[in-house]
């Protein structure tokens, strides 16, 4: 039998852009915040869906990884992304 | 800017400044063609005072130093992060370098509009919520509905 894992996002962030960190973007898109949140195998969105409480995932290290994203100035989305802090050496669990 | 967890805050960057030295760049996971990414400072820094336990702190900066505040009110505890060095709890925990005060706003100060709903209604009248892990008020400019005029709301998010 095979299970999927299933990702949620929470804990959400929003900050203004300090004029040092706006990206340049294609197409002349001006970011003005960036929103960052958790993304998360551990979550109860599915509580009825047994295979995300497959013990064998139980047992080893969740996947927990960190969702950043860049809006416009009416909070539209322009750009997303999702990073493993681990391979930057960052060991913290939840953001 | 800072991202901030139950163990520390780290500097992050979407775009690295020419004198930032040992930084880790991290790429999007998923997708192909999103050159977001995010650049790290691999170590975390956090605060050392005995009051410092738990998580969901509020971290926030003023004149370029970066403060924690790990208990919002009565008792009102913050204390300085040197974000230069890498966390060391263990070793310091001793140093208590908090400031605290056991003041309380002189009014109704609440955390989300449902807590301030319950105190309208006379369910709730505590003076303040003592709930952490506040994202910090962001302020956002919003047109009126009615006028067109740009408004400015608060934002902040708690756990």
């Amino acid at each position: 039998m095979t299970h999927r894992t299933y990702y949620f996002e929470y804990n959400p962030s929003l900050v203004r852009l300090p004029a040092s960190q706006i990206p340049e973007l294609p197409g002349g898109e001006q970011a003005v915040y960036l929103a960052s949140y958790r993304v998360s195998e551990i979550h109860f969105c599915l509580k009825d869906f047994k295979g995300q409480m497959n013990p064998d995932r139980l047992k080893r290290t969740n996947d927990e990884f960190l969702g950043i994203a860049l809006l416009r100035s009416d909070l539209s989305v322009i750009t997303d992304a999702t990073v493993d802090l681990r391979k930057g050496g960052i060991r913290q669990q939840d953001f | 800017m800072y991202i901030t967890g139950g163990k520390g805050i780290t500097p992050v960057w979407l775009k690295v400044p020419a004198d930032a030295t040992g930084t880790k760049t991290i790429r999007n996971m998923f997708g192909e063609g999103n050159e977001l990414s995010l650049t790290v400072r691999p170590q975390a820094s956090c605060c050392t005072s005995k009051s410092c336990q738990g998580k969901n702190f509020n971290y926030f900066v003023a004149n370029e130093t970066v403060f924690v505040e790990t208990s919002p009110m009565a008792p009102h505890i913050v204390e300085q992060v040197d974000v230069d060095h890498k966390c060391k709890k263990s070793t310091l925990k001793q140093v208590d370098t908090s400031v605290r005060t056991n003041e309380i706003p002189d009014q109704p100060s609440f955390f989300s509009n449902m807590e301030r709903y319950f105190a309208m209604h006379g369910y709730y009248t505590s003076g303040g919520s003592r709930n952490r892990g506040t994202a910090g008020f962001v302020e956002i400019r919003v047109p009126d509905e009615r006028t067109g005029r740009a408004l400015t709301l608060l934002v902040g998010v708690s756990q």
